[in-house]
């Protein structure tokens, strides 16, 4: 056999780029959704960005008559608020960077691919950025933007202040990577991934229970005394927690907005690089053993002795098909660890905001009962938050097996009303026990007790209908691990819409709350609820109830019927 | 029984499948044929539910799926050719879960049996995520037949299947079919068709290049004396595919020279 050889080098090949090939899956994703809805949700976004706008805009504007001092209580809000939310990212990062790093469809291919291991490793790390931060990068940009507009900063620091912005989401995801690998590495043959999640959430509980003992609210307390409360605001404009990363990102961006680069966003930037790098170097070691390892399942007992059903299952078999979706549910979501970990996000997050609640002393009955009005709306953004963890991936965690249910005499209506019920007893008994405890603590009165019941059942039941139905209507069955599930476009939109909801809901009741709560003299007892404004927005609340939660369900049960 | 009436599907400007009608009567076991893209799994996708007709109609036992789609999904038993299935439920889970919600009586003991049929029994309380692909097929077999459904509609079944369970599974049809069951399945093994098939439909890209019993077929093909592989589906099928070829290159020079 003759060979015929090359007379000219063949060009060498580009090396292949990891992100250019989400870039392009993505493109299509996009190329091939709805137009309506990508419509709907470019609309809610801008409503949302401009609802942030102006609300930054007019708080400077206000803020600014006080002077320095007015405007310094402003950057402390912002810090803050960037230690808030910085928290929240460092509670899921670690689960998301399990589910991300390790659970990952495309790792089968990519990791058997001649590529080194730390390519793939810095990929999916970018998309753990993405699951894990996305949200509150796209919440602070267009606050911080407008910041920067107000002072008037120079075009420079606008880039530094979104990488400032960008490195404080970024260090809790190097972290929550760096915590992943470790765990992955370490945990028990077998069990490596319940094991590695447990540990990820008890460890992500632990710093924010840890951010939490700086006990903010006794700032409020001090904000009580009037004799106190000018040093509290010259106090207030220092920064109070100069060790805590999300602190240098604040001074790093509030300076930047004033024309001047501050030093504090040094040990930021080595922060977050120093993470990121770390993350890396172990994960060069350990990242494909770990992968490897979580492949790994236990050894089999192989017992032939055939386990029948339990009490519980065969209770709810007797529903009918619904009931024995939501008995498989309720076993699946117990033995994955990607889902029952966000149960324990679920318990710490409504944990965390009962002991916030409960700690802020307010003397003046008035003051006291409009926050705790108010505060109905921050129970509502909870409950979304629980939602989205539970309700909207409820279809989309199917995955694959949806074929299942697809071809079997199960009606799609079934389907998502078997979902709904399945997470309705969460939401209600967390939605409740907020309600009637921050009412208790808060010594609201009858009126506001009322209304906090009847709030919180409000928003349980369409907020749970919402996540369920949108979740049904855009299902992501091929999501390639489920942290992703939450962040896609109907993830989005369904966040934007709950938010709406809880605001619409205290809107509602607004008159006769405030009745109440202002003129307790005219309107004693339940009073208030009796005058036409009462009457009028009990119905309204109780028709938003019905309408909002059949009308989610049943676009979720149209739609999914309509998919193919 | 299956009915498929003038079914067309079409994907924005591309047909899939044109203007396809056959049915499958009881006692019967009928094979679509085809190469890859040829439609064989479009066409099984809407007679399960899973893609809606762009026009015609599928029905089974009598229901139509789009129209009907509880009734007729309680009237068959589908395996799919990629066997995803809940990992986190053990097999025995799994299948008691089917057997609920196809309302199958004594379905504990049913289960058992299946599972010893296919020496699945000392696995049935593992988790399914730590099978192997062919145990998996064999469990999605399992959760296809445990109702007995009047019709069992099979999209490549001996995917990752051993030599042995490939027997199994291949009588198991034939005798399913025996019991005056419908059974229709598309496979690209042209020895399991020609074992187990009573018709067969050749599909090419979406159209129907030849229908009938093996017997019809030769007829048709005219291979009744043999050749390279003699009177063999294989041999029926190639000739099919090289006169569509023959066709189209008339067709086109036709167009040309006009």
């Amino acid at each position: 056999m003759t060979t015929t050889p090359l007379t000219a080098r063949a060009p060498r090949a580009r090396r292949p780029s990891l992100l250019n090939l989400k870039v392009t899956a993505l493109r299509h994703t996009l190329g091939r959704a709805s137009k309506p809805g990508l419509a709907f949700l470019a609309l809610l976004g801008i409503v949302l960005v401009w609802g942030e706008v102006y609300g930054v805009w007019r708080a400077l504007t206000f803020l600014g008559t006080f002077g320095d001092i007015g405007v310094g209580v402003f950057a402390r809000v912002l810090e803050i608020g960037l230690i808030t939310l910085s928290s929240g990212v460092t509670f899921s990062a670690t689960t998301a960077a399990i589910s991300t790093l390790y659970l990952s469809d495309d790792l089968n291919f990519l990791l058997t691919q001649p590529l080194p291991t730390w390519r793939v490793f810095a990929l999916k790390v970018a998309e753990t950025f993405v699951n894990a931060a996305l949200v509150p990068v796209f919440l602070t940009v267009p606050l911080l933007l407008t910041v920067a507009a107000y002072f008037h900063a120079p075009a420079w620091a606008y880039a530094v202040m979104i990488l400032a912005d960008v490195m404080v989401f970024a260090a809790p995801v190097g972290l929550g990577a760096l915590l992943a690998v470790g765990l992955m590495r370490v945990a028990p043959v077998g069990r490596v991934r319940e094991v590695s999640t447990a540990l990820g959430v008890l460890l992500s509980a632990g710093l924010v229970y840890a951010i939490r003992a700086l006990r903010p609210e006794v700032l409020v307390q001090k904000m009580q005394d009037p004799t106190k409360f000018e040093a509290l605001l010259r106090d207030f404009a220092g920064p109070t927690s100069p060790l805590l990363p999300p602190s240098w990102a604040a001074q790093g961006i509030w300076q930047a907005a004033h024309g001047h680069l501050a030093t504090p966003l040094l040990p930021l930037v080595v922060l977050t690089a120093g993470l990121l790098l770390a993350a890396t170097f172990l994960a060069s070691k350990a990242y494909q053993e770990g992968w490897a390892r979580a492949l790994d399942s236990s050894t089999p007992k192989l017992d032939p002795t055939p386990k029948r059903a339990r009490p519980t299952e065969r209770l709810l078999a007797r529903l009918g098909p619904g009931g024995s979706l939501a008995s498989k549910d309720l076993r699946v979501t117990l033995r994955d660890p990607t889902q029952w970990s966000q149960l324990l996000v679920v318990v710490a997050l409504a944990g965390v905001y009962l002991v916030s609640v409960k700690a802020v002393p307010i003397p003046i009955p008035q003051f006291r009962g409009i926050l705790g009005y108010i505060q109905l709306a921050f129970q509502g953004f909870i409950i979304s938050g629980i939602a989205v963890r539970l309700a909207f991936p409820s279809v989309s965690t199917e995955a694959k097996s949806y074929w299942l249910l697809r071809t079997a005499p199960i009606d799609p209506r079934q389907i998502v009303l078997s979902k709904f019920l399945g997470v309705l007893p969460v939401t209600l008994t967390v939605g409740l026990v907020m309600g009637v405890a921050s009412a208790k603590s808060m010594s609201l009165g009858p009126t506001l007790l009322l209304l906090s019941v009847l709030v919180s059942v409000s928003n349980a039941f369409v907020i749970t209908a919402l996540g369920v139905g949108l979740g049904a209507a855009a299902p992501k069955f091929d999501a390639d691990n489920p942290a992703e599930i939450g962040v896609s476009a109907g993830g989005l939109a369904f966040m934007g819409l709950s938010l709406a909801y809880s605001v619409l809901c205290l809107l509602l009741l607004a008159k006769p709350a405030a009745g109440s709560v202002l003129r307790p003299d005219l309107y004693p007892g339940l009073s208030a609820l009796g005058t036409l404004e009462g009457v009028l927005g009990l119905i309204g609340l109780g028709l938003a109830t019905v309408f909002g939660t059949w009308l989610s369900l049943r676009t979720g049960w149209k739609r999914l019927d309509g998919l193919e | 029984m299956i009915e498929v009436s003038h079914y067309t599907k079409r994907y924005g400007k591309h047909e899939a499948v044109s203007d396809l009608s056959f049915s499958v009567q009881p006692g019967a076991v009928f094979g679509l044929l085809g190469s890859n893209g040829a439609g064989k799994t479009t066409t099984i996708r809407a007679l399960v539910g899973l893609t809606r007709p762009t026009t015609g109609t599928v029905r089974v036992q009598d229901y139509d799926v789009w129209k009907e789609p509880v009734k007729a999904k309680a009237a068959f038993g589908y395996i799919p050719d990629r066997p995803y299935l809940y990992g986190k439920l053990t097999a025995r889970e799994l299948l008691r879960f089917v057997g609920q919600l196809y309302k199958v009586d004594g379905a504990d003991a049913e289960i058992d049996r299946w599972l010893e049929f296919f020496r699945l029994s000392d696995f049935g309380n593992e988790l399914i995520e730590t099978y192997s692909h062919g145990m998996r097929q064999k469990v999605a077999i399992i959760s296809a037949l445990l109702p007995d459904p009047a019709v069992l509609i099979v999209d490549e079944p001996m995917v990752g299947l051993d030599p042995h369970a490939a027997r199994q599974v291949r009588e198991l049809f034939r005798a399913h079919a025996d019991r005056g069951r419908t059974v229709l399945l598309t496979t690209h093994s042209l020895p399991l068709a020609e074992a187990v098939c009573d018709r067969i439909v050749v599909l090419d890209r979406g159209k129907v290049l030849g229908e009938g019993t093996m017997d019809d077929l030769r007829a048709r093909t005219g291979t009744e004396a043999g050749g390279v592989h003699g009177d063999s589906l294989e041999r029926i099928f190639f000739r099919l595919i090289e006169e569509e070829q023959e066709e189209e290159t008339r067709r086109r020079e036709a167009a040309q020279s006009a």
